[in-house]
């Protein structure tokens, strides 16, 4: 049995967030009513309409919802009723809104849905609640009213072009030492830095040079194991997330993409390659890149499960020997629905662990780990509560038996994490490249 | 910097082994050549504790625990960042700058290459570093540092107000400000970026965001009275000290100059602008129509449209002529005047001029092998590795300097034989 999530807090409530409270007090209903009709007007177009005007309410994408299902069904976290709790409203009131409704609205849009997109798959005209927990996201950015710890996060990505607020030289240091403490594994061992025209950069996340400066020494033990031509850049346009994307504030999600891309293009690269993260692929494959006007990455842009595959299948990693504990793998909606990764993923998988036991469902049905979608970002008041919308991912991974779950994305690692610590699963998150560079040949 | 009409310039070949390097060192760094091809060096290991500098096969005499970004600079110094027990300092031509710092970064040259400037920390606090010397005063960070062309200005972004992770009313209220020389504008705004710094006017501009949603340029410290959505990098009129910017409308993205749209046409992007000489004219890269990318000079687009990027505008000395290089369908070109290159490369690198604007020369990636195309013509041979092409001062010869079974060439070739 899981440890019953709900023991902590059973009944709904709006949580208080210092930020959300303090915007609320700025805005006065013509306020509101402006910049929701201008949203509206300015930035949809017919696919808002389309949605909105063809959802006939047959509730079919509720049981898609993980939020849904681990609430015992309440109505309220149903896909359908999110729309209508939050953008629905919105457009019916013509934005005549108050302070009450748009803070159930934030709390919705940003802590209630994690933009999975599985509920798209279910829905029979392929309505993307989704995209509309996106407005509702931007419209709040506009009325200054998004939660603290992942604004916080948005002024980072503003101010450094990283998420974490890593200052210049503390990311050229890190790589440097990272380097240095790899040199004593592989003596001849180098990041090399501002390569041009080498033939990928190797981009990250900023919490590995903040928190899990291991990653990159691994990555770099894969790299050069493998004789890849590679490089990472010194300057800003190191870092590929983009939390700007989650909170809204396109401006600042194109000026990071833009800084990513320019790093690719200053270093003629032909590729970028990038860690095992997900929302950060969504940015550049998806959102920000479309943002800018480009259709597709100016350079093309691989996830890791990808280039884990490539160099696994084409020899160019060998394994000495495969992980033996039986592991299941997590399968992040951002590179799994969002491009279609879920057979190179257990490619790789099966070729570095001897037992996959796969989460039932899994594939492009999996649920989603309640984290990734900017959930996580929203930051310590809303946990609790997180934790009891998480209820139906616990079970999934509970019922696979294993002790090691993979996850090849940092957003979902870090929410299955928390997940396994509050159920009490007892099971270890990894990354692929932690298990990839524990059974290498090197 | 190094006057090329005194390089040798007499066609022919001259050649460097670097076969051995390898077998002297632990390894071998990137290899770097000076701007007259006359010398090819690179970081090397001299053995598990220290690294040196090595210029045509001689090993500098200082070794250091650490070394990286070393370059050639215009004036042809071997410049690097160094370090020992973690104090870092920059080495010119081996000899080593008297400050020393806690992290240096970000080397940037005048264009003569006389005046080197790094960003450093020392002791928690930021600043510029410009010929070995310190800024005056400090910041507790910076960003975005940058160096006019003749070196007398130095800038960045730097944070004036004490601030601390998650305090987000403080940040939105402004904790940034731009320091040049030393000096920091008074007052902050929320976001500073892309400070450009003019020569011949008095004039430092900035991107600046004054709250989460309002942009604008900023010139000498006086914000524009007009704000937009979004607002990228600004340039300024090197004649007049205007200041211009890609600014974004309610109908899309087009170019101010002076607080003022100057470009009918509206965008889905533009950016990258740059005035021609004489200031009468601003070339962009701009995308017409979503994920369609070209250049456009005086609102006047391109009709040839890359369908994945376009980058790297330049213009010729003489401001007659406008190139820029561009992807379609994972093959890249150069385009030139509005007129697409005949040929397609797997890379391409920036266009080059010759000094009487004639001549356009770029370093391309070709079937695996390197070579360089010159006036649409692609050199016959191609090599493991080349450096980008310069002209001779008269335009007639064109020098390429490139790697091949552990040998450096440094070749002469006049441009009719190409
Ligand atoms: S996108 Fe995901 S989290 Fe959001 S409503 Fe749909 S299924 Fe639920
Ligand atoms: S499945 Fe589609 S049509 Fe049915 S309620 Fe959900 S969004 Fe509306």
């Amino acid at each position: 049995m899981l440890k019953d999530a709900v023991e902590t807090k059973t009944t709904y409530e709006i949580i208080k967030d210092s930020a959300v409270e303090a915007g609320l007090t700025q805005l006065t209903p013509e306020r509101i009513q402006t910049v929701i009709l201008e949203t509206l007007e300015s930035e949809t177009g017919p696919r808002l309409k389309a949605y909105v005007n063809m959802c006939v309410h047959c509730g079919l994408c509720s049981e898609a919802c993980s939020y849904y299902l681990s609430n015992n069904k309440e109505p309220r976290f149903a896909p359908v009723a999110k729309v209508k709790n939050t953008i629905g409203e919105m457009i019916r009131k013509k934005g005549r809104v108050d302070n009450d409704f748009l803070r159930q609205a934030v709390q919705i849009a940003y802590t209630e849905c994690n933009l999975c997109k599985r509920c798209v798959m279910y829905c029979p005209f392929g309505i993307d609640v989704a995209y509309l927990m996106s407005i509702v996201r931007r419209i709040c950015h506009k009325l200054g009213i998004t939660p603290q710890y992942i604004q916080d996060t948005a002024h980072s990505h503003a101010a450094t072009m990283n998420q974490m607020w890593v200052k210049e030289d503390q990311w050229i240091d890190t790589l440097q030492w990272q380097e240095g403490d790899a040199r004593e594994e592989i003596p001849d061992l180098r990041i090399p830095l501002d390569k041009n025209g080498a033939d990928i950069m190797y981009s990250v996340i900023a919490p590995e040079p903040k928190f899990q400066a291991s990653l990159i020494y691994q990555a770099a033990v894969i790299m050069n194991t493998a004789g890849v031509d590679w490089t990472m850049p010194s300057a800003p346009g190191w870092d590929n997330s983009d939390m700007a994307m989650y909170t809204g504030d396109s401006e600042i999600m194109g000026r990071v993409k833009r800084a990513h891309f320019e790093a690719a293009m200053r270093l003629k690269v032909n590729r970028i390659v990038m860690g095992e993260c997900g929302h950060a692929f969504r940015s550049v494959y998806d959102v920000g890149n479309r943002w800018l006007s480009y259709k597709m990455p100016p350079v093309p842009v691989i996830h890791a499960i990808d280039f884990y595959y490539e160099l696994i299948s084409t020899g160019k990693i060998k394994i000495r020997e495969k992980f033996k504990e039986p592991v299941t793998l997590h399968d992040p909606c951002n590179v799994i629905r969002g491009r279609g990764l879920m057979e190179k993923s257990r490619y790789v998988v099966n070729a570095i662990c001897e037992n996959l036991v796969e989460m039932t469902p899994n594939r492009e049905h999996n649920f989603c780990c309640g984290a990734g979608g900017g959930v996580i970002n929203c930051g310590p008041p809303y946990k609790t509560r997180r934790m009891i919308n998480n209820k139906r991912k616990a079970e999934q991974i509970k019922e696979t038996g294993t002790k090691v779950l993979i996850s090849p994305c940092h957003n979902c690692h870090s929410g299955l994490e928390d997940i396994c610590h509050h159920y009490e699963l007892g099971m270890d998150v990894k990354f692929i490249s932690d298990i990839l560079y524990e059974v290498m040949e090197k | 910097m190094q006057d090329s009409k005194k390089w040798d310039w007499s066609v022919g070949e001259k050649t460097i082994q670097i076969n051995d390097w390898n077998k002297s060192y632990v390894w071998v760094e990137e290899y770097q050549t000076s701007p007259d091809g006359e010398k090819i060096g690179a970081i090397v290991r001299v053995d598990e504790e220290s690294s040196g500098i090595c210029i045509n096969g001689d090993l500098f005499e200082n070794t250091f625990e650490k070394i990286w970004n070393f370059r050639f600079s215009p004036n042809g110094s071997a410049t690097a960042l160094v370090a020992d027990m973690d104090e870092w300092t920059v080495s010119v031509d081996g000899m080593v700058w008297e400050n020393q710092f806690d992290y240096i970064w970000d080397m940037r040259f005048s264009q003569d290459g006389d005046v080197t400037a790094v960003a450093f920390q020392k002791d928690g606090k930021y600043g510029m570093a410009v010929n070995d010397t310190m800024w005056e005063n400090t910041f507790g960070n910076m960003t975005g540092m940058t160096l006019n062309r003749s070196g007398s200005k130095s800038a960045a972004v730097v944070q004036v107000v004490p601030f601390s992770e998650g305090e987000i009313s403080k940040f939105q209220k402004g904790i940034f400000s731009v320091c040049e020389n030393g000096e920091a504008w008074d007052g902050a705004f929320t976001n500073i970026w892309d400070i450009a710094l003019d020569d011949s006017n008095p004039v430092t501009a900035a991107t600046i965001r004054t709250d989460l949603y309002h942009y604008t340029i900023s010139v000498n410290n006086t914000p524009w009275s007009t704000t937009y959505s979004c607002v990228w990098e600004p340039a300024i009129n090197p004649k007049t000290g205007a200041v211009s910017a890609p600014v974004k409308t309610s109908s899309g993205w087009t170019l101010a100059e002076n607080n003022h749209l100057i470009w009918n046409r509206r965008y889905k992007q533009v950016w990258g602008h740059q005035y021609l000489p004489g200031g009468k004219n601003i070339a962009a890269i701009v995308s017409p129509q979503f994920g369609k990318w070209t250049a456009a000079v005086d609102d006047n687009a391109w009709t040839v449209l890359f369908n994945e990027y376009a980058g790297s505008l330049t213009i010729s000395p003489d401001g007659s002529h406008v190139a820029i290089i561009g992807q379609t369908d994972g093959k890249w070109f150069y385009a030139l005047d509005g007129k697409i290159s005949g040929m397609h490369f797997d890379r391409i690198w920036e266009p080059v001029f010759s000094a009487d604007s004639n001549h356009l020369a770029c370093k391309v990636e070709k079937n695996g092998g390197f070579s360089i195309v010159v006036d649409g013509k692609l050199f016959s041979e191609t090599f493991e590795a080349v450096w980008e092409p310069v002209f001779s001062p008269c335009g007639k010869f064109v020098l390429l300097k490139a790697l091949n079974g552990g040998v450096y060439l440094r070749k002469v070739i006049a441009v009719d034989q190409i």
